[in-house]
Order: C-alpha cells, then sequence, then structure tokens
C-alpha cells in the first residue's frame, strides 16, 4: 500500500520532528530519506572501524525543550550532556578560557583587560535582554504584514506588543542590534582583540558574513539563545553523536506508527489539478498523501524536486534569488589519543569545550575576505571540539575523535569546482593550523575525513553545504523567510509544505521549523496535536 | 553686534545657513558663528594652487532638497549653473563604458556593448526602484517619529508612514521588506546582466560609507542616495564658480534676513546653567547669548567638546561615542597643464562624471583594506574636470580634476604621516593607468585624506555624512537613539548637521528638519 | 613556531584564599566556605547564631577583603565624583567617609557603597558590584585615574561593644574618639593602618585597611589583645543577620542592580529605595539628574520599607496583601530578631498602597505539611536594631 495521510521528504531533524507531531496527531506518516541512513545534517556513522563520526553538526543547544518534553526524547534514549569550557589560543602562545563560573570567568579575561572583564557582564545582560525579545517567536509562525487575515494580524499586533513592552531606548537598541555589525557591537563593551576575537566567532558560524558586516551582531543570538537544563547561553552534546538525537525522534516517530523508508530518494513532486498528491521516486515507486511536506532546503524543494510549471514564474524567481551561501567546510578526525595543547595548563578544562585559533577579527574578517575571493581562508577560523572526552562512547576506549568545523570554505572556488588537490589542501590547512598549537596532534592522525561545501551538499543535500539551509540576514528572517508571502509552512501548492531550515526561524538543530510547520499543518486539516 | 540672540548657530556649512535662513524669515534674530575664515563647510570653492580653483569638500551637487529653495528664498533660477543634468560615466580597465543620466528617469545614453534588453534592464530597475525611494524620500522632511511616548505629530507621521507602505500593493510591499535590509551586490545582481551596470550601481551605494557593496543594508544607502537624485530638476549639477558659490547664495540670503555672520568665530564651550542653554563661548573668550543654541558641527564636537561630558549622562556620552564617525573617502585635487587624451573617443567624456570601477567585485575588493585601516591599492573612483563645465576654475587652457577616492581610512595603521606621500603617488599611478600621460600634465596635486578633512573643516573624523550611514543608523538611529529629533538632552540645543536624519550629501534637510523642530518648540 | 612559554599560568579557576585565609582557615571549625567575590570567605566559623551574638555582645571580626574598592585618584577627582554620584561630594571633608548612590540616565541605581576621601584628589570607592567600565567612561572628559585595588587592600571589620576597647590595647591610641563615618590612619608596623568607623552591622564598630603583607600579624595583634574582650571571627550568615536587623540593603537581593536587570523598568531609583536624601539637585548635573528631576515630580512606584511582622516564622520570599486580599509587595530579606525579638523583614510595597492592614502569608513546612498563615504586619522605621552605643562618641568601652 503506498498511500498515506502525510508523506515527509527528507529524515533530517526537522522532518523527523514534523513527522513526530503529524503521526501523533494520528496521521498515517511516511518520512522518505535519500541515504540509506537518517539524520540529514544531524547524523553519527563509522567512518573509521570502531569510530562514530558526528559529522555534520557537531553540538545542540537551540533544540527547543518544548519538542524535547512533548516528543518524549528522553523516554526514546536521548541524553543531552552540557560542558564546561571552550577556548581561544593566541598567536603569542596564551589562551583565552571559557569557564560556567563567574568569577573565574572575570579573572579569565582580565588577564587580557581588567576593564572587559567587567564589561562582560553588562554585555552579557544587553544580549539576554534581546534574547528575551526573540525567543518566544522561534515557536511562532511568522505573521504576513501584507495579510488582513485575522490571525495576521494578530501576529504582527503581537509583534508590537512585545515591542511596547520595552521603554522607549530599549526600542532603538532593538533596531540597532539587528542591523549592526558584531564588530561595530563588541567595540562598545570591550577593548582587547583577543577577547572581541573569541566572542565574534559566534557572529558568523555558518554565514557568509564576516564580524563587521552588518547584521551579524544579530547572529550572536544565535549563540546565546541556547539552553541546556534552563542554563540559557550554554552547549551541550548529544551522547552517542548527534545521529542520537535523529534516532530518538525516530523512535518517539515510529512508537506513534510512523514508517521510515531510506535509500529513497524523491525525483518529483506529483501534482494533480494544482494540488500535491504523492511524490515519485528515483527508482521509479510513487507514493501518495494529500499532505507532503518537503524537510529539503528552498532551492532544492523548488528548484530540484517541483516541476516549474506547477509553480507561479515570480515565485520560481523568488526562490532562485534566495541566498544561501555555502561557507563553511568540516574535517572529522579519529585521533589515537589525547593531543596536548602546550598552552593551556595542566588539568585544564579548557579543552572540553569550543577550541578556537582565531584570536582576532581582523583575522577572522581576513578569512572572510578570502571566502569572497573564491578560496578557502588561508588562516582559517575553527572550532574545534573533541566530544569524546565527555561521551568515550563514540570511540575505542583511550582514541578520541575530533570535529573540526571550519570557515570560511567557499562552495565553488575561484579555480572552478573542487579537486580532490584542493580538498586535500584545505584539509592540509586545516591540520597545519591546528598542529600550530599542538605539535603532537599530527602524530596522532588515525584518519581524517574532509568536508568542503560541495561535499557537505553531495552527502547532507545541503545547498551549498549552508548549514543554516540559507542566510541569516534580515532580508531572509521572519517573514521574509524563505519567499516573503510563503513564510507561514505552505507553498504555492495546495498540500505542500515546507518545514526544513529554510524556513522561520532557521538553521541549528533547533527543530523549531518542523514543529511550526506541523503546527500549520494541522491547522489547515483542522486538527491539533 | 550685541551679544544677545534668540538663536545661535555653530557652524556656517550649509545646513547651517539653510536653517538660519528659515529661522530669520519666521523672525528670528540669528547669529551663525564659523571657525573657519570661510563660510560653506564642505561646501566650499578654494584656489588649492595658483590659479587653480576647485570644489575642495563636495564637487558635485545632487542632493538639494527641493523645498529649500523656497523655504529660503534663494531662487534657483538665480543661480548660475556651470553645467546641469550632468551624465555618469562609468568605465573599466578595458575601456568599456556606459553613459547614464542621473535624475529623474535615469536613462543609458550611450555604452560600448550593451543590448537593448540591457538598456532596458536600466529603466525598469530605476523605475521599479522609483516607488520604494519615494517613501524614503517622503521621510526626508519629517522629523524622524519617537516609537513610544511620542506626540500626536509623531504619530502622524508614522501613521502616514504606514498608510503609504499599505498602499503599495503586495507584491512591491513585500519586496520593499525583503530589499530594505539587503546588500546592494545581490540586488544588482538580481536586476542586471552587465558588469558595469552594477557596477554603477553598487558604486553609488558605497559612496561616502565603509561598506562594500556585498554589506548588509548597502541597498538602504542607495535608495537613500536614489530617493534625492531623482527629485532634483536639475539633476547632477554643479554652480559656476564651484559648490562655494551656492553656499554664498545662502549666506547672501540669510544676510538680506539679517543674519549675522561671524566667520574667523570658534566656538570653544556651550553654556549651560541648570541644563539649559544660555549661549556660547569662544575660543578667543568672547560669549554670546541666546535661549536656543543649533550645532551645525557634529555630534561628537558638539556634546564631548562644547557640551562636555561634565554636563551630560554617561549613558549619552557611551551613546555618542559609539557613532562610527571615522572618515572613508578621501579627495584629491589635480592642477592639469592640458585636458587628458579621452577614454571613450568622445569629446563629451570630461563633461560627465566619471566613475572607474569595473565591476560590483572590484569594489567590494576596494572596501576590504579600510576594514584594517589601510588603503586599497587597486582604488575605484569618481573624477569630475570642474573646469571643463567652467573654465573659470583654471587658467586659460589649464585644467583641474577632482577625484574622490572611495575606502581610505581616517587613521592609516602606519601613520598618515609616514604614509601620505606614498599614498598619493600610488592613486596618481593608478590614474595613470585610466588616463595616459596624466603624471606629465600634473602641476600640482592636493590630498586630503579623511584625518585632513578632518582638521580642516572641523568635522570629527572627516567623514562625508558626519558618520556612517546606513539602515543601522536610520530615523530614530541617526545619528543615535535620543537626538534623532534635532533634539538633546540639554534644554535649548539642537543639531542641524548631516549626522542628523536623512544624512549628508549636501541635502540641506537636516537644517530644514531641525528649523522646523526648533519653530515648534518653547 | 609559537612559543607557549608565557602562557604557563596556573588553572585559573580556583577561589582565591584572602591574605587572612591562613588564620580564618584555623579558625573555622565547621568548615563551611562561600565564595564572595571569586573569594573564600568563612560561611560559619562556629554557629551563625552564636557569632551573631558575639558581635552584639562582645566583638566579632570579618574578613572583609574582597569588598570592591576602587582608587580615585587626580585633580578632577571630586568633579568627576560629583558628575557619578547623587550626593554633592563637595561637602564631603578630608577623612570623612560617605554613603553614596549612583544612577544610570534612567535614574535607576546602578549601586551603593562607600566613599573614603583622602584630599580633594584621592579617593576610595568600595561596592559590592564591580563598576570599572561605568567608572572609565564616567570619567571621559575627567583628569582622573581609576585604579582597582581590591586585592592590594586587606581588610577586616572589628563590629561590637567590646571592639574599641581592643584596638585601643592593640595601640590605637584616640579610636574612642573616632566619629561615625570617619576614618583616621594609624601608623602600624612602619606602614599605615586606617581605621574608618563603619560597618555593616549597626553596631559599634570599625573596618580595619591594610597593606595585604601585614595581614596576618594584624590578625593576630587583634585576636591577642581581643582574648579578654571575648573576640570571635564571624562569616557571611551571620553578617546577613546583622545588616537585616540594621536595616541595610544588599544589592541582588534588595534591589537590582539597574545595568543587570533584563527588564529595564525593574531598576530603583534613589527614593524608591528611601534614600531620596542622598539625591542633591542642587549641586549641577550629575548622571541621572534629568530623570530623577522627573522621578521625582512623578513620585516613586514602589518603596522600600521595614516590617515588624506577627509570630516568629521568618516571611522568605512573601507576599504582602492589603486587607488579606489585594497584593501590594513583596518581601525581599527576611528573619527572626534575636536581638529585637521580633520577626523582622524588608520589603517592597507599592507606592500607593495604604500602611495599614497589612498581611504577609508565610507558608511553613511542619514536618512535611505545608501551612498557610495570613499574619499580620506594620510598617516601621529602620533599622530594627540601633543600640546607642553604635553612634556614641567618645566610644564606650564595652
Amino acid at each position: 500500500m503506498n498511500n498515506y495521510d502525510a508523506i515527509v521528504i527528507g529524515a533530517g531533524h526537522n522532518g523527523l520532528v514534523n513527522a513526530c507531531y503529524l503521526a501523533r496527531a494520528d496521521l498515517k506518516t511516511l518520512v522518505l530519506e535519500r541515504n540509506p541512513y537518517i539524520g540529514g545534517a544531524s547524523v553519527t556513522r563509522e567512518l573509521y572501524p570502531g569510530f562514530s563520526y558526528t559529522n555534520c553538526s557537531y553540538v545542540c543547544s537551540l533544540f527547543r525543550p518544548e519538542i524535547f518534553r512533548q516528543l518524549e526524547l528522553s523516554r526514546h534514549g536521548l541524553q543531552v550532556i552540557p560542558y564546561d569550557g571552550g577556548c581561544t589560543f593566541t598567536q603569542d602562545g596564551n589562551y583565552l578560557a571559557t569557564y560556567n563560573d563567574h568569577e573565574a570567568q572575570r579573572r579569565e579575561f582580565a588577564r587580557f583587560s581588567a576593564r572587559d572583564a567587567e564589561a562582560y557582564d553588562d554585555y552579557a545582560t544587553d544580549v539576554m535582554r534581546h534574547c528575551r525579545f526573540i525567543k518566544p517567536w522561534l515557536l511562532r509562525t511568522p505573521p504576513d504584514p501584507v495579510s488582513r487575515k485575522a490571525k495576521d494580524i494578530k501576529g504582527l499586533w503581537q509583534l508590537y506588543k512585545d515591542l511596547q513592552v520595552l521603554t522607549e531606548a530599549q526600542i532603538y537598541d532593538t533596531l540597532e542590534f539587528y542591523t549592526i555589525s558584531c564588530g561595530d557591537y563588541l567595540n562598545r563593551y570591550f577593548e582587547s582583540d583577543v577577547i572581541k576575537g573569541h566572542i565574534s566567532n559566534s557572529s558568523i558560524i555558518g554565514t557568509g558574513l564576516g564580524p563587521y558586516s552588518p547584521g551579524s551582531a544579530y547572529v550572536l543570538l544565535h549563540h546565546y539563545m541556547g539552553e541546556v537544563d534552563g542554563r540559557i547561553g550554554s552547549w551541550g552534546v548529544a551522547r552517542g553523536g548527534m545521529g542520537a538525537i535523529a534516532n530518538a525522534l525516530a523512535s518517539s516517530f515510529k512508537a506513534s506508527q510512523g514508517e521510515i523508508k531510506t535509500d529513497c530518494s524523491v525525483e518529483n513532486l506529483i501534482v494533480k489539478e494544482g494540488k500535491a498528491v504523492g511524490v515519485a521516486l528515483e527508482n521509479g515507486d510513487e507514493y501518495y498523501a494529500d499532505t507532503i511536506v518537503s524537510n529539503l532546503d528552498v532551492k532544492r524543494t523548488f528548484l530540484k524536486v517541483v516541476d516549474k510549471q506547477h509553480l507561479p514564474q515570480d515565485f520560481v524567481t523568488q526562490v532562485q534569488q534566495f541566498k544561501i551561501r555555502g561557507s563553511s567546510g568540516k574535517l572529522n578526525i579519529a585521533l589515537d589519543g589525547m593531543p596536548t595543547f602546550p598552552a593551556l595548563p595542566e588539568g585544564s578544562t579548557a579543552i572540553r569545550g569550543h577550541v578556537n585559533i582565531i584570536d582576532s577579527m581582523e583575522r577572522l574578517e581576513r578569512g572572510y575576505d578570502d571566502w569572497k575571493n573564491g578560496t578557502w581562508s588561508k588562516d582559517p577560523f575553527v572550532d574545534l571540539l573533541i566530544p569524546t572526552q565527555t561521551d568515550p562512547t563514540m570511540v575505542p576506549p583511550g582514541k578520541q575523535m575530533m570535529s573540526v568545523f571550519v570557515q570560511y570554505a567557499p562552495p565553488v572556488l575561484n579555480t572552478g569546482e573542487w579537486t580532490e588537490e584542493d580538498k586535500q589542501a584545505f584539509g592540509q590547512t586545516v591540520i597545519d593550523a591546528i598542529a600550530q598549537y599542538s605539535p603532537d596532534f599530527k602524530d596522532l592522525i588515525l584518519h581524517a575525513e574532509i568536508r568542503t561545501p560541495q561535499d557537505i551538499e553531495n552527502e547532507a543535500g545541503l545547498t551549498q553545504g549552508n548549514i543554516f539551509h540559507g542566510e541569516l540576514t534580515l532580508d531572509q528572517l521572519l517573514f521574509n523567510r524563505p519567499i516573503p508571502g510563503y513564510a507561514q509552512y505552505r507553498s504555492p501548492i495546495p498540500g505542500f509544505y515546507m518545514c526544513g531550515s529554510s524556513t522561520h526561524p532557521g538553521g541549528g538543530v533547533m527543530g523549531a521549523p518542523g514543529a511550526n510547520a506541523a503546527r500549520e499543518i494541522l491547522a489547515d486539516k483542522r486538527m491539533t496535536v | 553686534m550685541s551679544n544677545q540672540y534668540d538663536i545661535i548657530i555653530i557652524g556656517a556649512g550649509l545646513n547651517g545657513l539653510v536653517c538660519a535662513n528659515i529661522l530669520a524669515k519666521k523672525g528670528r534674530k540669528v547669529l551663525v558663528l564659523e571657525a573657519n575664515k570661510q563660510v560653506g563647510g564642505l561646501a566650499n570653492t578654494r584656489e588649492f594652487a595658483s590659479g587653480f580653483k576647485v570644489s575642495a569638500g563636495a564637487h558635485l551637487l545632487y542632493g538639494l532638497h527641493p523645498d529649500i529653495y523656497r523655504l529660503c528664498d534663494v531662487q534657483e533660477s538665480k543661480i548660475e549653473f556651470a553645467d546641469k543634468n550632468i551624465s555618469t560615466l562609468v568605465i573599466n580597465q578595458n575601456k568599456e563604458f556606459i553613459n547614464y543620466s542621473s535624475g529623474e528617469d535615469s536613462q543609458i545614453i550611450y555604452s560600448s556593448s550593451l543590448s537593448e534588453q540591457q538598456n532596458s534592464d536600466w529603466s525598469n530597475f530605476q523605475n521599479r526602484m522609483k516607488t520604494f525611494s519615494d517613501i524614503l524620500f517622503d521621510l526626508a522632511n519629517k522629523t524622524p517619529p519617537r516609537l513610544k511616548n511620542g506626540s500626536i505629530q509623531d504619530y502622524k507621521t508614522l501613521f502616514n508612514t504606514g498608510l503609504k507602505l499599505k498602499r503599495l500593493d503586495k507584491q512591491n510591499l513585500r519586496q520593499f521588506l525583503r530589499i530594505i535590509g539587503m546588500n546592494i551586490y545581490d540586488l544588482a545582481d538580481e536586476s542586471f546582466t552587465d558588469n558595469l551596470q552594477k557596477a554603477a550601481i553598487c558604486f553609488e551605494s558605497a559612496l561616502g560609507t565603509r561598506l562594500g557593496p556585498r554589506a548588509p543594508n548597502t541597498v538602504y544607502n542607495w535608495l537613500n542616495r536614489y530617493s534625492i537624485i531623482n527629485r532634483q530638476p536639475a539633476g547632477l549639477s554643479v554652480p559656476r564658480g564651484g559648490i562655494g558659490s551656492l553656499s554664498q547664495a545662502f549666506a547672501n540670503a540669510a544676510l538680506i534676513k539679517g543674519v549675522d555672520i561671524s566667520v574667523s568665530s570658534r566656538v570653544e564651550k556651550i553654556l549651560i546653567a541648570d541644563n539649559q542653554v544660555k549661549g556660547v563661548q569662544l575660543s578667543g573668550g568672547e560669549k554670546f547669548a541666546a535661549r536656543q543654541v543649533i550645532s551645525n558641527a557634529d555630534i561628537k564636537k558638539t556634546m564631548l567638546s562644547m557640551v562636555g561630558p561634565e554636563n551630560i549622562d554617561t549613558d549619552v556620552v557611551r551613546r555618542v561615542s559609539y557613532i562610527p564617525m571615522q572618515g572613508t573617502t578621501a579627495k584629491m585635487h589635480l592642477a592639469l597643464n592640458q585636458l587628458l587624451e579621452p577614454i571613450t573617443h568622445n569629446v563629451s567624456d570630461f563633461q560627465s562624471r566619471i566613475i572607474y570601477a569595473p565591476d560590483a567585485d572590484f569594489i567590494e575588493r576596494a572596501s576590504n583594506s579600510i576594514k584594517y585601516n589601510q588603503y586599497t591599492h587597486e582604488p575605484t573612483f569618481e573624477i569630475t574636470f570642474p573646469s571643463v563645465q567652467d573654465s573659470s576654475l583654471a587658467p586659460a587652457g589649464k585644467h583641474v580634476m577632482s577625484v574622490l577616492i572611495p575606502y581610505v581610512p581616517y587613521e592609516h595603521k602606519e601613520g598618515w604621516a609616514q604614509r601620505k606621500e606614498r599614498f598619493e603617488n600610488h592613486i596618481i599611478e593608478q590614474l595613470e593607468y585610466i588616463f595616459p600621460g596624466i603624471h606629465a600634465a600634473i602641476e600640482h596635486v592636493e590630498t586630503l585624506t579623511p584625518a585632513d578633512i578632518e582638521r580642516q573643516f572641523n568635522i570629527t573624523g572627516g567623514h562625508w555624512h558626519h558618520g556612517e550611514i546606513g539602515l543601522e543608523r536610520f530615523m530614530m538611529l541617526r545619528p543615535t537613539a535620543g537626538f534623532a529629533q534635532y533634539k538633546t538632552p540639554i534644554d535649548g540645543l539642537f543639531l542641524c548637521g548631516a549626522d542628523c536624519h536623512p544624512g549628508g550629501d549636501l541635502s540641506g534637510a537636516p537644517g530644514m528638519n531641525a528649523a522646523n523642530t526648533v519653530l515648534q518648540s518653547k | 613556531m609559537i612559543n607557549f612559554s608565557r602562557s604557563l599560568e596556573p588553572n585559573n579557576t580556583m577561589v582565591i584564599p584572602t591574605p587572612f585565609h591562613e588564620r580564618s582557615f584555623a579558625a573555622n571549625r565547621r568548615g563551611h566556605w562561600t565564595s564572595w567575590a571569586g573569594y573564600t570567605i568563612a560561611d560559619e566559623y562556629t554557629h551563625a547564631d552564636l557569632e551573631y551574638f558575639a558581635v552584639r555582645n562582645q566583638c566579632g571580626v570579618f574578613d572583609l577583603t574582597p569588598m570592591i574598592k576602587y582608587h580615585i585618584s587626580g585633580v578632577d577627582a571630586e568633579a568627576y565624583l560629583n558628575k557619578l554620584f547623587t550626593r554633592d561630594i563637595r561637602k564631603i571633608k578630608a577623612s570623612q567617609v560617605a554613603y553614596v548612590l549612583f544612577c544610570n540616565e534612567s535614574g535607576y541605581t546602578l549601586d551603593d557603597g562607600t566613599l573614603f576621601k583622602f584630599s580633594n584628589s584621592e579617593y576610595i570607592f568600595c561596592s559590592q558590584d564591580r563598576h570599572l567600565p561605568w567608572l572609565l567612561d564616567s570619567a571621559i572628559g575627567f583628569d582622573v585615574e581609576i585604579k582597582d585595588r581590591t586585592d592590594k587592600i586587606a581588610a577586616l571589620a572589628v563590629q561590637g561593644p567590646t571592639s574599641a576597647a581592643i584596638l585601643k590595647r592593640m595601640g590605637l591610641d584616640g579610636i574612642e574618639n573616632l566619629p561615625p563615618f570617619q576614618m583616621q590612619s594609624f601608623q602600624y608596623q612602619r606602614d599605615d593602618l586606617i581605621v574608618s568607623r563603619t560597618g555593616f552591622t549597626g553596631d559599634l564598630g570599625y573596618e580595619l585597611w591594610i597593606d595585604p603583607y601585614l595581614a596576618i600579624k594584624l590578625w593576630d595583634d587583634l585576636f591577642t589583645c581581643g582574648q579578654n574582650y571575648g573576640i570571635e571571627p564571624f562569616g557571611s550568615k551571620a553578617l546577613e543577620m546583622l545588616r537585616i536587623e540594621a536595616g541595610f540593603i544588599l544589592p541582588h537581593k534588595d534591589f537590582l542592580p539597574a545595568n543587570h536587570v533584563i527588564r529595564v523598568n525593574r531598576g530603583r531609583t534613589p527614593f524608591e529605595l528611601g534614600y531620596g536624601r542622598l539625591v542633591d539637585f542642587d549641586k549641577g548635573f550629575f548622571n541621572g539628574r534629568q530623570a530623577l528631576l522627573k522621578a521625582q515630580q512623578n513620585g516613586p512606584r514602589y518603596q522600600l520599607v521595614g516590617l515588624e511582622i506577627d509570630g516568629n516564622k521568618p516571611a522568605y520570599d512573601a507576599w504582602i496583601y492589603q486587607n488579606k486580599r489585594k497584593n501590594v509587595g513583596t518581601i525581599t530579606s527576611a528573619m527572626w530578631s534575636p536581638s529585637c525579638k521580633t520577626n523582622i523583614a524588608l520589603a517592597w510595597l507599592d507606592a500607593n498602597a495604604k500602611t495599614d492592614n497589612l498581611w504577609v502569608d508565610i507558608y511553613t513546612n511542619k514536618e512535611l505539611k505545608w501551612h498557610k498563615n495570613m499574619v499580620s504586619c506594620k510598617v516601621v522605621k529602620r533599622p530594627f536594631f540601633n543600640p546607642a552605643r553604635r553612634n556614641a562618641v567618645p566610644a564606650l568601652d564595652f
């Protein structure tokens, strides 16, 4: 039987979240996944004997606790473990560590600037004020400013009310914060280049912006909005790797009688009389449902899966104009043991968190200049994490797994497509950069998986390898995301929906787009979860 | 001259003069105090080499708000223009070019290689943007409305703007809400297929700012500039005698209305008692009394130096010092002993405003180095030859070349004292590629880095707009929260410079709006 | 190659011992410690109640070193502080110690603290929270230098009826004549010992400020001289009891520093804190002046009051009701006062709330069963406990 109530294309975390909610509303739901494994970019795979590679997304904190609870992910085996630490290595052999303890953190900053150490409190308060404004909007459907429907007017009224809760000065602060550059913003609080470099890296992760680009301050929020166990701004890893999130979601989905088929690459959306009625696979199979949901990014969805003839020309143009900029690559390295970092004191917890080797905004911005120029950063930003320190289940005893997020790397080089040589050279640039701070690192490498934006596109299906399914700039946020007029998870084709990170509120392993889309789909069916 | 006035205006820049005219017309007794020897601020003409004169600041007129002539009783017909409706010639290193008209209904006049389709791309783009830029234009002569605790006037402005947005059709409103936060590079990419067309749009948006075309918010900058150019009956123009004669015309109009203008009078302190302005004190110690003082000087100079941090809240000191005011554009004046070889083999080349910008990426690359306080080695230029339009500016047969160089830092990493000469030589070398033979023709060069502009024109940072302009410093955020209505925390002290809404470009609008604010306040 | 030699500092995460740690560690019979501003401070040495009574009856010693101390100097120091604080700093004389408040532009209190004046160009400002960015930015345009001296000055609070006698025995001649809120410098081991008649206990007491290298010596001298005067160390738990009885407010507990509230209108003006007398509009401009003028005109939104509550169950975190119905406020600090034998509390009331017919609902857990008690309370003047010896000059021997 190939008939279902709902079909979700893509078993990424948002697709699975969406499917879970649909299945819980007693819809007979099918998830189709192109790869032989589920998870999309939330995946853990064994690429070297005994080592689990969390080879795309590598941390989680943005995952909404509401979803965690509603889908009973704990019961389905998901454990999120917060970690302390993190540090930035400086070029002069020093380091700046992150600590959970307030006073320890202050003294750490004070090694670089006494003023900055105290200014950090002001900064954190101000960022929290902005978080407080935006956070409720993560799980709300963006209102359409053009519409006169009651729910849109209600939504806009809510936005107005949220603003009016603020003081006049705060309203201006808010407007400014969403448009200003991270550089301008941090310069207000801090004087130390190292501290600014340390903080600014969260303003560019996953984007095609530099820290001096207007709009990058907002991206800082994506780092602070997260929470683990109610601790705002703290980060965690999923026990067993990020694939554990997908597995728990799949388990929750199956418990609601959902069905997942892997190795099923959807070739085409079947449209009859203007309505979505099913999908056709590459292998010729067809599945039918009156509700089809795409977890793919908006370009893949409407330029590859849906035939143009079913879409208004204007819509297609806007999809083509949607900005998805691949800017990051990834190295996943299996290590024979724990590398040493001589800059750190013995026993430091700093190595447990994000390790970063760019110690100024200028170096970060220069890396961005390289990318604009069509090359990978010669002095790359890396976000290095060794999750196996806190989760030894992922590797053989005594071994370590290192996840290295690299920015910037262009989807296409100025010399053309990535070649194998380019890829190796890119990997070497990164390994050399890390080895500067860890002399024994190179000797410990057992296996390194190098992933260019092109590889990420090919494997995880993210256009240009962009981890957010589209830039997080003002023109692509809220009611503009992904396409103005189509920001409420519906497409121009009745019965066809979007639930990927291209939709509001965007990327990160957050689950919100999937949950929001499910709410809209069920509303169309006059159902609730 | 008595020392008691209704209103004192600090600085005789164009905005200060416009403000003085409007207030004097309403019967106020106004004194204008100017630190320099001549009026005009950045709108001036001066001799930079024996017999050679140049508009030392702005070298083209394109932004004057159309209401201003009437409000100031300066008859446009009485201003003698050396040239009007000056077209823009955009060129690249391969001597390809496009030439387009500015002002209303900009069109491609001629080009080296544009197709019919590409020609109409241009006009279509301008038409489409006109709808949006009109919204900004309508705001240009309004005081930015407070978004909370506002007056009836504020809510009226907000309501009217909302209404205007609502009157756009759905498609346009959606477009507007999308593109307003975008970068100009992508918008140009969506709209054109020709590199020079893209470059032209990108260059216009980047002028005067530190942002490269790929930086978000640059569409706003373009729209803001376009909104006002689009309303100029004379298009791009230059008055006879250079921009300085425009300032002179406004100064004369003010004098007729009884305004006292005192040059070489540098205000050192604004006198305050119990948070109320009492007057000003000059650097020589002379005092003038007035209940209202309007500063055409930039906000940093006004608040942090003339008012002084001891009279304002630390939060305000912070906000004012956060404003990025470092200049981004250098100016170079060249005295040439002959005219150069035309680029397009078209004699009218030198009548045009010439932009050297091969493509959008070139401009983006040029913008990189200013981020690190360096100048770019591959600069873009805006070039005019004022003496071609106005022979009075140079000795017979000789010529003046006026060059704007975007993306030049206020402070050079190694210090301008070390680098200025090398910079000057480098620019001339680059110009030589575009105008072969220029080197031999040069009689004299004057280079103004932003630091020089700061010193000579008393503008903190030497910035064209008295501080960066962009969506993050738009309306209520310009120059910074709490100052956007031309008012300051000090009772009786107002601002009227280009750091106020809607910004610089010789629009006179801040001066006009500030005057209205002052008239409405008690 | 990167040279890693310069980073070989030890882990920076440890709580720091104060210069008195060796002694306070030895004196601590309980092993209860707390972190105050990143320093190790005893919570209790024996038992909070006993330590409390030692202060009220004999003399207690409290390690005050973690108090944040900013040294402010320069020709414009007076003008600068006059902009910073709401009080008229010009009226403070050398050797005087002043309680000060400072506000942001909205008139909300950033913090309170004590200002020690050495001369017109030299001051030390002590506060609970850190404020260096604010102090530095406020100094733009003033010729002053601001230095954090927190770890350069060791400090002990010596509080209680016998404190003057002990200090006198230690050789601080004439200490009894030092009036409240005055300080005096004494020669001590060829260095300066600054003694101020200040404290957080509301009793007769002094605070001693000294170079850290003399800390241990000072502690030993004090305890030797105090042996027959009942001297005891006391920890932060006892201090909390003492300060509530004294009616002192504590940032983060009774009010929130305006720069650290997420909802900005949760800040409080000095008028609302009950310190309107510390706001001087006649002195010229100061931070928050315009907003405070307006706030004074509009009147306060809240009032901070002292409460005496019936019964003996402390009203922790309780709500206050008018006529048992209308919620008109909340308790911030509460305790059973052993000296007044009264149930006391500090609380926020709505400014327009009537002060009669007030009730507090106190939840008490009696053997795992919660009881809700609506008890009557009344607004009283602070301090709750105010012995005559506190301000007597000369200070009484005991």
